[in-house]
Parts: C-alpha cells; sequence; structure tokens
C-alpha cells in the first residue's frame, strides 16, 4: 500500500509570512523593471544584476552550511524561493544550475578546497555553472558518451565535445562528464569522472546553437587539449557515472518541471474573473487543479530529498507529469482564449503563450526525455 | 491516534477483507446476495462505530482514520454500505441525534425533500429519495424532511418504505425510495442551515469516496504490474515490452496522483483550506480515474474484460464512483467560487496560501 506514497507538507505560518516577504521583493524589483515576467525564465532568463541582487538577499544556495556563504535554511523555504521566481517568471537561468545542482554536488563529493573557493561565489550569484552531459552521439544513452581526459603532470588533458550544454556562453565553469578510463562494454557505467572546467581554459571553443526561435541558449562546446588541474577533480576517479546519478534527482523533482509556463495560467484567470462567464473556464479550472494536485507531489519529492530517502522514482513521476502539464498549459489557453500569439506582440499574453509553444518541445526533452523516466519507473515497479 | 496505533488497526482491517471479502463474495452481491456475514464481522470488530462520538472516544481514534480504512474498503470492493455508515455516524454525532443502531444510508438533497405531517399524535412521511447508495439493506436514511414550514435534518426508519431498485455501473445498489404516508410514532429531526447542510455532506462524501477510489486506483496497478510480470507473448513476459512499461510508468503517475491528492485533502480536514482541497480531489480523481481504466484494460489484453477477472471489480467502482457526490461540473464550480471568494491580488497568491 505505501508503495509511492509522498509525505504531505502544510506550510508553517513562518513559512507562509518568509513566501510574503520573498514575493514582496520580487514584485518591487519588477515594478522598478529590473525584469520582465517571461515563460521558462529559469532556461533562458540570464541577468548577471539580478542573480546579485538574490544572492545579497541570501536566496542562492540557501540550505548550505554558513561558512560556504550559505543561509542553512530549511530545503522547503528553498522551495518557496524557486517557486515565487517561477511563478513571477525571473530571470534565473545564470545562477540556476549552480544553485540546484553544483552546490550539492560540490558539498557532497568535492574538497574542502573546492567548497570553500566555488560556494561563497555560487551564492552571491557570481559564478554560472553549465552542466556538461550530452554530447552529439550521447543523448539518452549517457553511458556512451566519448570526451575523455588522460593523466598528464599536475592534472588531466581533456578532449572531445560536449552539445546542447545551455548557457555554456555565460557560464564560468562547466560540470564535464568524462571518460578517465576506456569504454569497458561490460560494465558501461565504469571509468568515468567528473571535472570542474573553466570555461577561460586555453582549447575551449563555444559554438552557440541557434533554438528554434534563433535564441541563443544553448551550445556546442569543444575542448582540444584542455588541461584541467588535479584539485578540479569532483569527487573520486571513475566515480562520475554515480556521482551524476545523485544530481539529477536534484535536477528532475524541483518545481521548474511544472511552473515553465505558469505565467500564463495567472493571465487567464484574470481574465475569468473579469467574465465570470468566460467560455473556457471548465479547462481554466481543470489546469487549476492539476496544478495543485502536482504541487502536493512535487513538495513531497523535496521533502523525502531533504531527508536523504532515494526519490529517483518519485522525481521521475514528478517530471513527467510536470513537463505535459506545462505544454498542456499553453495548449488549452490557446484553445480557449483567441488570440495570436507572437514573441514581438505588445500583448503579454500573445507574448507568454508565443514562448511556451516555442519552448514547449524541449519540456519533455531536458533533463532525461520522458521516455527514458518512464522506463526507470517501469523498472522500479517490476523490481 | 498514534501512528503505530493506526498502523496495527489498518492491518487488522485489512486482515479481515483478505477473509471475508473475496472477489466471489462481491460477485454475489451484485447478483443481489448481500453479504450480511461480512457486515456482521465488522459490527464485532466495532468497526460499523466508526464516525461516532464513542468510537472517537474509545478508541482514541481521529476522524482521520476513517478515510484510511476506507481506503482499504475500496482496495478489496468491499460491497456494503461502510462509507455511508461512517458519514451517518459522523453527522449524527455532530447534529446531536439519539444513537442509531443497524445500518444507515444518506440523502442530503434540496430537490429532494420528504414532506412530514403531524396527524394527532403520529407523523406521516410521504415522498420519494432517488438512486440512495444501498438502501434496500439499510435500516435508516438520513435526509432532510420538510415539516411545519421550516426545512430539517431528520433520520427517517426505512421499515415501512418501498424500494425500487436500481445498480450503478459496478452493480452497487442504488435504489429510489418510496415513502408512501409512512406513519412513525416519533421522529428525530435538527434544524440546520440546508444549503451549506447539503454542501458539508458533499464534501465529506467526496472525501469519502475519493478515499475508495485511491484503494481501487493502488489494487488497479497491484494487478497490472503483477499481470505484466506473469502473461507472457513471444517468449518474454510483458513487461520487457517498452510500450508496456510505457504503460505502467503512466499508470503509476496517475495513481500517484490521485494517492498523493487524496492524503492532502484528508489531511486538510478540519483546517482552513479543506473545502478547496476537497473539491480539487474529488474532481482529480473524477478525471483519472477515466485514463487509469484505460490504461490498466489495456495492459490486461481481453482477460481484463472478463467477468471472471478481479480488474473489472475495480473499473467499474472509478467509472461508478465518479458519479458519487458530485462529477466534475459540480466541483468545478466549487473551485471557481472558492478561488474567487478568496481571491488575493492573483491566483497564485490564493493558491499558496
Ligand atoms: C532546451 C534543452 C536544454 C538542454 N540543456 C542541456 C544541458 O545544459 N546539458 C546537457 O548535458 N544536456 C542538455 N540537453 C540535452 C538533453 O539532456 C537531451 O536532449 C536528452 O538527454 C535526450 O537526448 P537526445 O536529444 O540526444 O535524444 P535521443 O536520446 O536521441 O532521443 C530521441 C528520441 O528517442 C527516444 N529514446 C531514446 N532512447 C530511448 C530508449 N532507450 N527507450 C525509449 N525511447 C528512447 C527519446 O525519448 C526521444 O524521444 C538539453 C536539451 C534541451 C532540449
Amino acid at each position: 500500500m505505501n508503495k509511492y506514497s509522498l509525505p504531505i507538507v502544510e506550510f508553517t505560518e513562518e513559512e507562509k509570512n518568509f513566501r510574503l516577504e520573498v514575493r514582496e521583493f520580487l514584485e518591487t524589483e519588477k515594478a522598478k523593471g529590473t525584469f520582465e515576467t517571461n515563460c521558462d525564465s529559469w532556461l533562458s532568463g540570464y541577468s548577471r544584476e539580478f542573480s546579485e541582487k538574490l544572492g545579497e538577499k541570501g536566496w542562492i544556495g540557501m540550505t548550505w552550511p554558513k561558512k560556504y556563504g550559505g543561509g542553512e535554511r530549511t530545503a522547503i523555504e528553498r522551495y518557496i524561493v524557486i517557486e515565487e521566481l517561477l511563478a513571477i517568471g525571473a530571470p534565473v537561468a545564470g545562477h540556476w544550475f549552480a544553485d540546484r545542482q553544483t552546490g550539492p554536488l560540490l558539498l557532497r563529493y568535492g574538497t574542502e578546497e573546492q567548497k570553500q573557493f566555488f560556494l561563497p561565489k555560487i551564492a552571491k550569484g557570481k559564478l554560472y555553472f553549465a552542466i556538461g552531459l550530452s554530447e552529439p552521439n550521447s543523448g539518452s544513452d549517457l553511458a556512451s558518451i566519448s570526451t575523455k581526459a588522460e593523466k598528464v603532470d599536475g592534472g588531466w588533458l581533456l578532449n572531445g565535445s560536449k552539445i546542447w550544454t545551455s548557457g555554456a556562453h555565460l557560464a564560468d565553469y562547466m560540470i564535464v562528464l568524462c571518460r578517465t578510463s576506456p569504454k569497458d562494454e561490460k560494465n558501461r557505467h565504469k571509468g568515468m569522472s567528473q571535472l570542474i572546467v573553466d570555461m577561460k581554459s586555453e582549447g575551449i571553443t563555444i559554438r552557440p546553437i541557434k533554438y528554434l526561435t534563433g535564441e541563443a541558449h544553448f551550445n556546442e562546446v569543444f575542448f582540444d587539449n584542455v588541461f584541467v588541474p588535479d584539485e578540479n577533480v569532483v569527487g573520486t576517479i571513475g566515480n562520475g557515472w554515480k556521482q551524476s546519478m545523485a544530481e539529477l534527482a536534484f535536477e528532475r523533482s524541483g518545481p521548474e518541471r511544472i511552473l515553465s509556463t505558469y505565467p500564463i495560467l495567472e493571465e487567464m484567470f484574470q481574465k475569468l474573473l473579469d467574465d465570470m462567464n468566460f467560455d473556457g473556464e471548465d479547462e481554466i479550472i481543470d489546469l487549476v487543479a492539476e496544478l495543485i494536485n502536482l504541487r502536493f507531489m512535487s513538495i513531497g519529492v523535496a521533502e523525502m530529498l531533504q531527508k536523504n530517502v532515494d526519490v529517483n522514482l518519485e522525481a521521475a513521476i514528478v517530471k513527467d507529469l510536470g513537463t505535459q502539464f506545462e505544454r498542456k498549459v499553453a495548449e488549452v489557453t490557446r484553445s480557449v482564449y483567441p488570440c495570436i500569439p507572437s514573441l514581438t506582440s505588445g500583448n503579454r499574453l500573445e507574448r507568454l503563450l508565443a514562448q511556451a509553444i516555442l519552448h514547449g518541445p524541449g519540456f519533455t526533452l531536458r533533463g532525461g526525455t520522458n521516455e527514458i523516466l518512464r522506463g526507470i519507473i517501469a523498472k522500479g515497479l517490476i523490481a | 491516534m498514534s501512528i503505530n496505533m493506526q498502523e496495527i488497526l489498518l492491518d487488522s482491517v485489512e486482515h479481515i477483507l483478505k477473509d471475508h471479502c473475496s472477489r466471489e463474495l462481491v460477485d454475489a452481491s451484485e447478483e443481489g446476495n448481500w453479504p450480511s456475514e461480512l457486515w456482521e464481522v465488522l459490527e464485532e470488530a466495532q468497526l460499523t462505530l466508526l464516525g461516532k462520538k464513542e468510537w472517537t472516544e474509545e478508541f482514541g481514534g481521529e476522524f482521520k482514520t476513517a478515510f484510511e480504512i476506507l481506503k482499504l474498503m475500496g482496495k478489496y470492493a468491499a460491497p456494503i454500505p461502510i462509507a455511508e455508515n461512517i458519514l451517518v455516524n459522523w453527522i449524527g454525532s455532530k447534529y446531536h441525534f439519539d444513537d442509531i443502531e443497524g445500518r444507515s444510508t444518506l440523502k442530503v438533497d434540496l430537490e429532494e425533500k420528504l414532506l412530514v405531517e403531524k396527524q394527532n399524535e403520529t407523523y406521516i412521511v410521504s415522498g420519494k429519495l432517488n438512486k440512495v447508495k444501498w438502501a434496500r439493506i439499510c435500516h435508516q436514511v438520513l435526509t432532510l424532511i420538510d415539516f411545519g414550514d421550516q426545512t430539517h435534518l431528520s433520520i427517517i426508519p426505512l421499515d415501512n418504505a418501498q424500494f425500487e431498485k436500481n445498480q450503478n455501473l459496478a452493480g452497487e445498489y442504488l435504489d429510489d425510495i418510496v415513502f408512501n404516508n409512512v406513519e412513525l410514532h416519533s421522529i428525530q429531526f435538527r434544524e440546520v442551515n440546508p444549503q451549506s447542510m447539503v454542501a458539508e455532506v458533499k464534501e465529506l462524501g467526496a472525501l469519502a469516496y475519493a478515499s475508495m477510489m485511491t484503494g481501487a486506483m493502488e489494487e488497479i496497478l497491484e494487478l497490472s504490474v503483477l499481470y505484466s510480470k506473469e502473461r507472457e507473448q513471444f517468449g518474454r513476459p510483458l513487461h520487457r515490452f517498452q510500450a508496456i512499461q510505457q504503460m505502467l510508468a503512466s499508470l503509476t503517475g496517475n495513481v500517484v496522483s490521485g494517492k498523493t491528492i487524496t492524503e492532502a485533502a484528508i489531511n486538510a480536514l478540519e483546517r482552513e483550506n479543506f473545502n478547496l482541497i476537497v473539491a480539487v480531489a474529488k474532481l482529480r480523481l473524477n478525471r483519472l480515474s477515466g485514463t487509469i481504466n484505460e490504461i490498466a484494460h489495456q495492459i490486461h489484453g481481453a482477460i481484463g474484460v472478463t467477468h471472471e477477472h478481479r480488474l473489472q471489480q475495480m473499473t467499474r467502482r472509478l467509472w461508478a464512483w465518479r458519479e458519487e457526490y458530485g462529477s466534475e461540473p459540480y466541483w468545478r464550480e466549487k473551485i471557481k467560487h472558492n478561488l474567487t471568494n478568496n481571491f488575493k491580488s492573483t491566483l497564485w497568491g490564493t493558491i499558496t496560501t
């Protein structure tokens, strides 16, 4: 009976007040013109200024130890900040991966020097990381990567390439998953390691890949004899696969797998308020109900993650359903509210819809495709 | 009730159901052989007192526990008015009705009130209640009556009522009750606000059925996983086929959604946001049921659509229970009103308070 039971989290009064504090700050910044509301802003909205403001507030690296620049806040408080940022569509892509993945990775596997060097800067919103997993010939089958690092005096020599790397053109560092010993078809997960690569290193070429809208979000990154010093190895040489997989639970379970298109739903609900017999209201109410349902699930996963429970399957379930929901918000909206979505429209809803439709295909691909996630869920069921 | 106590209680309920609520028994009830033995076992275990004050006091139990027990009732497709009994016990206690014995059902609807008139020392009851769950095997019905110039909440014995028998999609009894100038010597009634009474019953009923639906959903998932391991085609078990794996995963996602929102609603009981969460829960459970049934039947192939297979006892219940205590339009309207009445400048602000 208890398989896949998620805990129900009710926010405390203090947490609710904290949420209001975060919201007030964001609304003030928005009113000042610091940013504009956009869909999918966690992947495509960059602002150094805004990242640093969040750093000043202590809202990056919130859960990390104070000695590394963190705030020692709870995972639920972090969850609240993340939700508020997404709901208002703020530009957070710059520090997103470092806050979500790299920080927890280094806290778990990093050396003392790495923690002291990187974490405080990340928490200030000044240091951006990119995630280098996918390669031209290795997408879903990540274990087949061929980018490799060879041991040299004092470090490693990196050769190969990564692709689809979000924000690599703006990042200061990249966590690169690579081979440090040759492929072994009998044990495909062996011999991989994670390196912290300085994007200013010699031998790196970054080629932006235009997204279907023509915008530059992701890149192909080439490594030609890039030297990576020993002190930039994350964890243990050869343990890269396991370390990467641990990172994925953080990557998959967050509210950004539900709320990428939330700003549209907000606009639509305002329409419903203006016209209480609005034709499409049934569909809009169904979306709101689904959102409430998904939030309970996603917060439950966050709570389990905080308690160090293995949540790979639960995170996969939430991401599978949440990303489909993100797309549904756009599809339902355009079917109940006649308009002409356009990125250049003067009308906010038309602009948000355009962003959501055009970014939609990526929702169910990035971070592991939904088919791969369902495979993981099914294997967990059968086991 | 401590978590531990609750676990022990749920364990013993599951034991009872395992021993006394077989697939055959569920089939037989559908044929009209109502399983009074199952009811007696539950009576002995004092589970028919669930929802009454004395149960709460004696067992240190919380009302929430009743809904956990209902999940198990759903999982075993128990063909008995246990949800109805719990609701009448709870509402009866809350509105200070004298203790009730035997099986109870309910129909609290502004459109279907009974008419009660006093003649000398007797009360004359007339009118019709439509589609009342399990009516023919119950001893009394909780309902609204018009008496004098007022609408009251009342518990009316069914001894001299007539039944027009019907069944829902799952073969559960859903009878019309006709009161043809039935004479009663005494009658219990309480003054209530009829509108809010109806709303309250709808919410508690929705939570009860959401709980049972959750149990049925979990059983459907379990049956589907088992079958995908057992059944072989092309020389391998079904679960080795990716198409089946994708279906199993989607099925799981839908079941976990249903479980989570039901749990959230149970958790919200007697809290401020209960009205919203329970409305969302029933709407979602209704919507998820269709998808869950579709996938589970596809995985099971032809065997799943036979009367002999247990799957149909679960899937037919999900289809039927969508209509209990409010189908989608009712709950959408409630959600809309809840959100607009409590509106806090943005939708986001409203759903996060
Ligand atoms: C917007 C965006 C941002 C991204 N950002 C990053 C980033 O920052 N860093 C990074 O490393 N990567 C990034 N990615 C890459 C992403 O992780 C990959 O797209 C993803 O892992 C899938 O790989 P692929 O695109 O090569 O598709 P493929 O693996 O070639 O898959 C193509 C199709 O086949 C299906 N398929 C493949 N294998 C199986 C199987 N075994 N069973 C069933 N179906 C299968 C897939 O589900 C998919 O439908 C990003 C992608 C997008 C779209």
